[in-house]
């Protein structure tokens, strides 16, 4: 297992003097936090996620000269062979650290249902089964349990169906951090909200705390369910509180020329949010990139004007997903984390009369790196007219592969009540080629 | 009760008119006639419980104790718990009554705060059923308030269970009582499945696309109770003169029948649906209902999993249907259900897990089950306005209920809502706006809080009594002698009368945000 070479002396040096940073104010469990600083044992995931489902004609499979390909052009990337869009210029410098899927054929091409199967893994039948999230899977199985931050972060989230940790419950749900805001100061330092102790002093927090636990420990508050849950949840959110989320949300600390490159929009500041929670021991971290106005919407929803738009929304992805990538091997921490782009679908090789392409499950993109993935592959194509899949991979597939990745067995089960439910769906294996 | 139905199915009418008049006539008439003989009926069926649940399950669990009974009825009659006030007076009641005298206050609506009660009971139990029929996880979000005014209309006049389902299933007041229609988006399909879901306990989803796997529905079961709404759809049907009787789906053309029965030529209307769905001889029906009313109050069904009644077998369900018909021959009355179980040993038991949580455990013994539940984030907020003495009235600015803080805090809170009331699902950013936003901000302020206010500046209080006094307001409970020994000695780690008022405000920050203030035990 992978052993704590992700931080630099100088790092583990900055980041502990910036959350335990004054012993003597703070903490309550100062060894538990000194603990989780030392030692991430784990792989870690950061998923980009693209609510509406981007074009993979205009992002990684492009058909450039064939009717269904529009105007998109493709550009050579830095391994021979493979080209994608000219929209991601960046990205294709960095193919070698990364492998594309180009024959996702997963059947779901409504928005809602495709967001419960491409998130969960599994397609919605309506069963009595809140099957849980990738992110809240993952966090189960790699979450430190004495960590100050939280298993799961979901940063600027859009989706399109109510979904959650399920059956794994709230120890697992994911933190929100909305970063909504229409000042470009406060939306570019993204945030928890109600963070700040009230008053603003963390020493009385630790009052309180003290206060809190001794009320806990009378009367009937046995290990009744309910009430050791609220306890779990309780005092991560403490530790959370007393680190100030081990001050993983102070962006300022980052150089301004780094900040640049990752984009100084709430998708590219967001990507370098996942970075400092992932170092900080959060396994699973989820960015979502929306419209880029303010209102968060669904912005690769391209049934009109979808080569202007996507080009648009690429502007901010290729310097924020390239940026994500270097920062991570500048820090030796690529090789366990693993990184994902995908959205629920692909958009219809045929373009529409209003410029636009429709929900496409049938043949689409999507890409990952880092830990655990065998690098610088085009797996599966479309053909020349973007409709025929040669080797379809289907969702458990793909579920599976990721899991391995992250060395997780994708042949466990959890458990929902009496009735183990396996992690990934019909007993799906992963893909060989594309695991180390 | 004729004169307002005929203003009702008038034309354009505007709906808090028809409300009023509504209210109006009913608290004359219904109130009278129907108050005593409910507490007789409740009365009754009560003891019924204690004989017959003792030979289903056993001798009941201890009692719990008064002041945590009291905490429980107004959390679970009214949606909030207990004043200072409030408590005060049930002690004061005679101990061999005043069990008995608050439920007849709450649920009939005795005694003194009439209306008060009367409006926060209706508005709570609609609450209950519209969460029954949308789920959290429904799409249906926001829009859900109209479902719920609806029920909150009905619940006020005191109309009968059946008569309440009936109109869902018949709409014959279209534009008023097709609303829980709408928020099944409109579709014939989803309703069918909401319908037998919350009326018969019967999921029947599964039988939309495939015969069930492990029941005996079919897709003709499914597709037949569609059938009845076929011509109500807002999504265009392949087949244009599709009408209500017939529905097609993939092809193939289904006719509308009851539940469990062949077609008959001779069925197709809503009225006959809503007949044959709510008449007394449909045990499911009335079973379905009172196993929701003792989830509800209780915890955990009679038969646990709500939404299946139709894979318990007759012993499971033995008990169900014994009181169902005692439901279905008095005409449904829904006070004298929420009465009976609340008088019940059940109800009134300490909570209790047994020592096998297993139901369907091979010797086939049933154990009863009393857990702890979880408040839903509107009983959160108002339980909060209620402890904290926060203004409520809509021309006071800092109302948070006006102001639209309520509305901020219950959709953080329902972000992560349970799924049932014995599930605890609250995550990180509910524990966060518990911990450190601003109701509680403002609460735990010496110069904003009403409470502190009051208890720190009132003349007859010990210290002692203070901390008692903030402990009541918030848990329901006296103060235990460590909990006392503890928040005295915080108080008086500070000298100036400043810092020990403060002192105060850290205490009640702890009460508030403490797992009790969010459970019901």
């Amino acid at each position: 297992m992978f052993t704590n070479s992700c931080f630099s002396r100088r790092e583990m040096m900055r980041i502990a003097m910036a959350s335990v940073g004054g012993a003597s104010m703070s903490g309550w469990l100062p060894q538990l936090a000194k603990a989780a600083m030392e030692v991430r044992s784990t792989k870690a995931c950061i998923l980009l996620w693209m609510p509406g489902g981007p074009s993979q004609m205009e992002t990684l499979d492009p058909k450039p000269g064939r009717p269904n390909g529009g105007p998109t052009q493709s550009i050579a990337t830095s391994v021979p062979g493979i080209r994608i869009s000219e929209n991601l210029p960046k990205v294709a410098n960095l193919m070698k650290d990364l492998s594309i899927i180009r024959s996702m054929q997963t059947g779901e091409g409504d928005h809602g249902r495709a967001t419960q199967l491409m998130l969960t893994g599994y397609k919605p039948t309506g069963a009595p089964i809140a099957y849980p999230v990738l992110g809240s899977m993952v966090a189960q199985r790699l979450y430190d349990e004495k960590s100050e931050l939280p298993s799961y972060v979901s940063i600027a989230p859009f989706r399109f169906a109510d979904l959650g940790s399920g059956f794994l419950g709230p120890k697992f749900s994911p933190l929100l951090v909305s970063g909504a805001s229409n000042d470009p100061n406060t939306r570019a330092n993204l945030t928890v909200e109600n963070l700040s102790p009230i008053g603003g002093d963390l020493a009385r927090m630790q009052d309180r705390a003290s206060l809190l636990r001794t009320i806990r420990r009378t009367s009937a508050t046995k290990e009744e369910n309910s009430i050791a849950k609220h306890a779990a949840v309780y005092d991560q959110a403490l530790r959370m509180v007393d680190s100030q989320g081990g001050g993983a949300f102070r962006l300022d600390e980052e150089r301004d020329e780094l900040r640049d490159a990752y984009g100084r929009n709430r998708f590219g500041q967001g990507c370098l949010l996942a970075r400092r929670l992932v170092e900080r021991g959060v396994p699973f971290v989820e960015v979502a990139l929306t419209s880029t106005d303010n209102g968060g919407g669904p912005g690769w929803d391209t049934h009109a004007d979808n080569f202007k738009a996507v080009k648009f929304l690429c502007g901010v992805l290729d310097p924020a997903w390239a940026a994500l990538i270097n920062d991570l091997k500048d820090r030796e921490m690529y090789e366990s984390t693993l990184v994902i782009w995908m959205g629920e679908f692909g958009r219809t090789p045929k373009v529409n009369a209003t410029s636009g392409r429709d929900h496409y499950p049938d043949g689409w993109s999507m890409a990952m790196g880092g830990a655990g993935i065998k690098p610088g592959q085009v797996y599966g194509s479309t053909g020349k007219e973007g409709t025929d899949v040669d080797i379809p991979v289907n969702t458990p597939q793909l579920f599976a592969t990721i899991l391995k990745a992250l060395d997780i067995n994708p042949g466990l089960s959890n458990q929902s009540g009496d009735r183990p439910i396996p992690l990934v769906d019909a007993h799906a294996t992963p893909i060989s080629e594309l695991l180390i | 009760m004729v004169a307002v139905y005929l203003v009702a199915s008038g034309a354009v009418i505007d709906s808090t008119a028809v409300a009023q008049v509504g209210d109006a006539a009913e608290s004359q008439t219904a109130a009278e006639v129907t108050a005593s003989e409910g507490i007789a009926i409740s009365k009754d069926w009560s003891l019924w419980l204690n004989t017959e649940g003792d030979r289903y399950w056993g001798p009941s669990p201890a009692r719990c104790d008064d002041l945590l009974l009291a905490r429980r009825l107004y959390l679970d009659l009214l949606g909030r718990v207990p004043s200072v006030a409030e408590l005060r007076d049930f002690l004061a009641v005679d101990e061999a009554t005043r069990r008995t005298v608050l439920i007849d206050q709450l649920v009939f609506h005795q005694g003194p705060r009439t209306q008060d009660y009367k409006r926060t009971f209706s508005e709570h139990w609609a609450r209950q059923w519209r969460r029954v029929m949308l789920p959290p996880t429904s799409q249906a979000g926001i829009f859900t308030a109209e479902l719920e005014g609806w029920l909150s209309r009905k619940f006020s006049r005191d109309e009968s269970f059946d008569l309440m389902m009936s109109a869902l299933v018949e709409m014959k007041e279209a534009t008023r009582d097709n609303v829980y229609f709408r928020l099944s988006q409109s579709n014939p399909a989803t309703y069918a499945a909401n319908v037998s879901r919350v009326m018969l306990g019967v999921r029947l989803e599964c039988a939309q696309c495939h015969d069930h796997p492990f029941t005996d529905w079919k897709q003709t079961d499914f597709w037949g109770l569609a059938a009845f709404y076929s011509d109500l759809s807002a999504i265009p049907q392949s087949n244009a003169s599709s009408r209500p009787g017939t529905i097609e789906s993939n092809g193939v053309k289904y006719v509308a029948k009851y539940l469990w029965e062949q077609p008959s030529a001779s069925v197709a209307s809503r009225a006959q649906l809503a007949a044959w769905l709510t008449a007394p001889s449909n045990r499911q029906f009335s079973s379905v209902a009172v196993n929701r009313f003792w989830q509800l109050l209780v915890g955990r069904g009679v038969f646990a999993s709500v939404d299946d009644l139709d894979i318990a077998t007759p012993k499971q369900r033995e008990l169900l249907d014994a009181l169902a018909v005692k439901f279905s021959e008095s005409k449904f009355p829904i006070r004298s259900l929420i009465g009976a179980i609340c008088k019940s040993d059940w109800y009134q038991s300490v909570a209790f897990e047994p020592e096998s949580s297993d139901e369907l455990s091979v010797n086939g013994a049933i154990a009863f089950h009393r857990p702890v539940k979880s408040l839903s984030p509107e009983q959160v907020f108002d339980s909060l306005e209620q402890a904290l003495m926060l203004p409520i009235s809509k021309l006071d600015p800092s109302s948070a209920r006006w102001t639209g803080e309520r509305m901020q805090v219950v959709s953080r809170l329902g972000e992560s809502a349970g799924k049932s009331p014995e599930d605890y699902a609250s995550g990180i950013p509910q524990a966060l706006v518990m911990m450190n936003g601003k109701l509680t901000a403002d609460a735990i302020s010496v110069e904003k809080s009403r409470l502190l206010r009051a208890t720190l500046d009132s003349p007859f209080m010990s210290a002692l009594d203070r901390i008692d006094t903030l402990c009541l307001a918030t848990l329901s409970r006296h103060p235990t002698k460590e909990e006392t020994d503890a928040f005295v000695a915080y108080i008086q780690k500070y000298v100036s009368e400043d810092e020990r008022r403060r002192a105060h405000g850290e205490i009640l920050w702890a009460l508030v945000n403490s797992p009790e203030f969010v459970l019901c035990r």
